[in-house]
């Protein structure tokens, strides 16, 4: 099913699965008017003879109701198969069914109850049927992601460590009451019928316990984030409460910012084109895109994109968080379902909360979860109503920056076709990053670009530049071109920015006449995999995909992220720490983000620092044996 | 030397604690504040348990051999 549908009603597809053969039983009691008046009437002209319609319903009844459609290739699958639902003749039928319906489904569901083996929130038995078992490409035995588990003293330890930072903090709050002790947060007096300003338990850690180690974040930067930076030397005089500059600055190995592919360089063939670019162009554009700010570069920029991921055409925003948020409310609305991942980012949660329909999570990347609420979305339909939804939408991410985890797209896909929903797919990190040529992860997969009916992206992580793109088929762009708040109320992309863009993408497709995207890709992939397997080697716990070149190393403590952050400063190297409320937790972690422009001996220094690190801090906790893979997916492949 | 090698032993395990726990975030004054208050909490532990403890230890296996040796007679003692 393409997007060209995407005004009509969608069409669910009645499955042979065990689940629903309630309804199938009891749909066979339609008679062949109201078959006609629901479905045949859409497809077939008026002029159809009787023979043609009997021909028409008996084979596709029988087709129905014996054969799974889902089995053999793909290209069956792209036969329009007619569905019985209910249409629009069986409202007297629809209040005594919906109630059965409900109940029947509901405990078979429960009772099948599946989860996914080993993902960071839940592990059991993964079981599939018969039918999904011959789908198992070999995508699955080159897919390695881990999640480990710590041994239980160090959740017991980290969990009192908090609990003694919050019985301080409380300590310090009951002081402050009495006057004792200097606390600069904002007090409020108790006003009564008011409700207070500040919520308890997020303040509360932000100015007892996050507070404490707030020299790690926010970290001002004096020059270009390549890959060594100057980090501006700050001291406090009150206990992290205010910071003071002293006017000297650092350098560091930058390990902290998204640089990917490596462009995030002021010098350069990017940085003369940007510089012609300003002299011909100005500066800003002050005018949206629907009115006087469409430029002939941005026509270009536009086009290069399509044809970069492949698709037939793409539209970009000026900032890559307001083209999830923005976007979202366009496509979809209130009578339609979102089923997303519990680990997507603000963004996506923003734009699907905008846009009033219903949202539903499912377990970070567990397909069997996905596929039981997209059973459970079809079958039961809206929550009061019973009325069908009108669009069913997946909102995934290419690769979550948090955890390092890939999504697993030829599932979605499978599930996606399979179902009839419509796929999101959040490119934010993976694009540029993975895949033998660049592209993200519908290459790291070898799909095809055309199955993903919204491909969303960010050109500030491997371009080195801001702002974000969606591409699709030309129809959703063109809608989105007239419906989307960013199309009608933002000014566009400076033309600088455009040009960065327009710049650092001829360079990874080659079209420049040099090798250099070619190598940044392949150095970017080779210090992935050198990196994630010399720390799995030296015991540490990293979550995520073997391939994602975000590396969470997880550290479980807040004083060891504090103390490891602090260390690595002092000693040349800058990392992030991702703490609470990011994470979970108990399980904040430091976070490399790997970059093409890293060289062998910057990663080698980190690697024995975090070496020496992990000793003195006892954070080697790894008990699983390193994975094996090689150093590139050539080597993979021979396997 | 010797002196040297105890200051390292006693710093290294000085900062495990301190990170183990947590107190490593502290201000200076609450890190103070809480290793007394933790080695108040620890003085009088071991001191119950030098002055009450081998009693204690005493009556129980004096119940123990009491209730193996012959049923026992609820009479107190």
């Amino acid at each position: 099913m393409n997007i060209d549908e995407f005004s009509q009603k969608p069409v669910y597809l009645a499955s042979k699965s065990d689940v629903i053969q309630d309804t199938s039983r009891i749909r066979g009691r339609m008679t062949i008017r109201e078959i006609y008046n629901t479905h045949v009437k859409e497809e077939f002209p008026a002029s159809q003879t009787v023979q043609a319609l009997e021909s028409v319903t008996s084979k596709r009844m029988t087709d129905i109701l014996s054969e799974a459609p889902f089995s053999g290739s793909v290209t069956e699958q792209t036969t329009r198969i007619p569905v019985l639902t209910h249409g629009n003749g069986l409202h007297q039928e629809n209040d005594r069914l919906k109630t059965k319906l409900s109940v029947t489904n509901k405990q078979r569901i429960n009772g099948h109850r599946r989860s996914c083996s080993e993902t960071p929130y839940g592990r059991s038995m993964q079981k599939k049927s018969e039918m999904d078992i011959q789908h198992d490409k070999k995508w699955e035995s080159r897919f390695y992601e881990s999640f480990e588990d710590p041994p239980i003293w160090t959740s017991i330890l980290t969990y009192i460590s908090f609990l003694i930072l919050i019985l301080v903090g409380h300590m310090r709050e009951f002081l402050k009451k009495l006057g004792i002790g200097r606390v600069k947060n904002i007090s409020e007096p108790n006003i009564p019928g008011f409700v207070t300003l500040y919520q308890t338990w997020e303040s509360f850690y932000h100015w007892y316990i996050f507070r404490r180690g707030k020299d790690t974040l926010y970290r001002a930067i004096n020059s270009v984030p390549g890959a060594e930076m100057d980090v501006m030397d700050r001291v406090t005089d009150d206990h992290y409460w205010t910071f003071r500059y002293t006017g000297t600055s650092t350098r560091v190995i930058n390990f902290g910012s998204y640089n990917y592919l490596g462009f995030s360089q002021n010098t350069g063939p990017c940085a003369e084109a940007v510089e012609k670019s300003v002299n011909e162009l100005g500066n800003a554009i002050c005018a949206s895109r629907q009115e006087l700010g469409y430029l002939q570069i941005h026509k270009e920029l536009d086009d290069l994109v399509a044809d970069y991921l492949g698709v037939e055409a793409a539209i970009t925003v000026p900032m890559g968080f307001a083209t999830n948020s923005m976007n979202l409310p366009a496509l979809v609305e209130k009578g339609c379902l979102i089923l997303s991942d519990e680990l997507n980012h603000a963004s996506l949660i923003l734009g699907c909360r905008l846009s009033g329909a219903q949202i539903k999570t499912f377990k970070h990347n567990c397909m069997e979860d996905l596929e039981e609420k997209l059973k459970e979305a079809i079958i039961d339909k809206q929550p009061r109503t019973h009325r069908k939804w009108k669009k069913i939408l997946i909102v995934v991410e290419g690769i979550y920056s948090m955890e390092g985890s890939i999504v697993k797209l030829p599932d979605v896909i499978r599930l996606k076709k399979k179902y009839k929903a419509y796929v999101y797919l959040d490119e934010a990190h993976s694009i540029g990053a993975i895949g033998p040529h660049g592209k993200g992860v519908v290459d790291y997969f070898g799909m095809d670009p055309k199955d993903i009916d919204i491909m969303m992206g960010t050109f500030t992580k491997s371009f080195g530049a801001v702002g974000g793109y969606i591409g699709g088929s030309k129809r959703l762009i063109n809608h989105l071109r007239l419906r989307s708040h960013s199309a009608i109320y933002s000014s566009t992309m400076a033309p600088s920015i455009v040009q960065q863009v327009i710049s650092s993408m001829n360079i990874i497709l080659g079209r420049d006449n040099s090798r250099d995207g070619i190598k940044r890709i392949n150095q970017l992939k080779w210090n992935t995999r050198y990196f994630r397997r010399r720390l799995q080697e030296m015991g540490f716990i990293v979550y995520g995909n073997k391939d994602s070149p975000v590396v969470p190393m997880v550290t479980f403590s807040p004083a060891k992220v504090v103390y490891f952050s602090r260390y690595c400063l002092e000693h040349g190297i800058g990392v992030t720490v991702a703490a609470f409320p990011a994470v979970p937790l108990e399980k904040s972690r430091i976070r490399f983000c790997l970059s093409a422009s890293h060289t062998k001996e910057m990663l080698d220094k980190v690697l024995e620092m975090t070496d020496k690190l992990g000793d003195t801090l006892s954070l080697k906790l790894s008990r699983k044996e390193p994975a094996e893979y090689g150093d590139s997916e050539d080597q993979d492949e021979e396997k | 030397m010797v002196f040297n090698r105890v200051k390292n032993f006693i710093s290294y395990w000085y900062l495990q604690y301190l990170l183990a726990t947590s107190v490593y975030m502290l201000e200076p004054i609450e890190r103070r504040i809480f290793n007394c208050f933790l080695i108040i909490v620890l003085a009088m532990f071991m001191y119950t348990s030098y002055v009450f403890l081998p009693d204690h230890a005493r009556m129980i296996v004096y119940f123990i051999n009491s209730y193996i040796l012959q049923p026992e007679i609820v009479d107190g003692v």
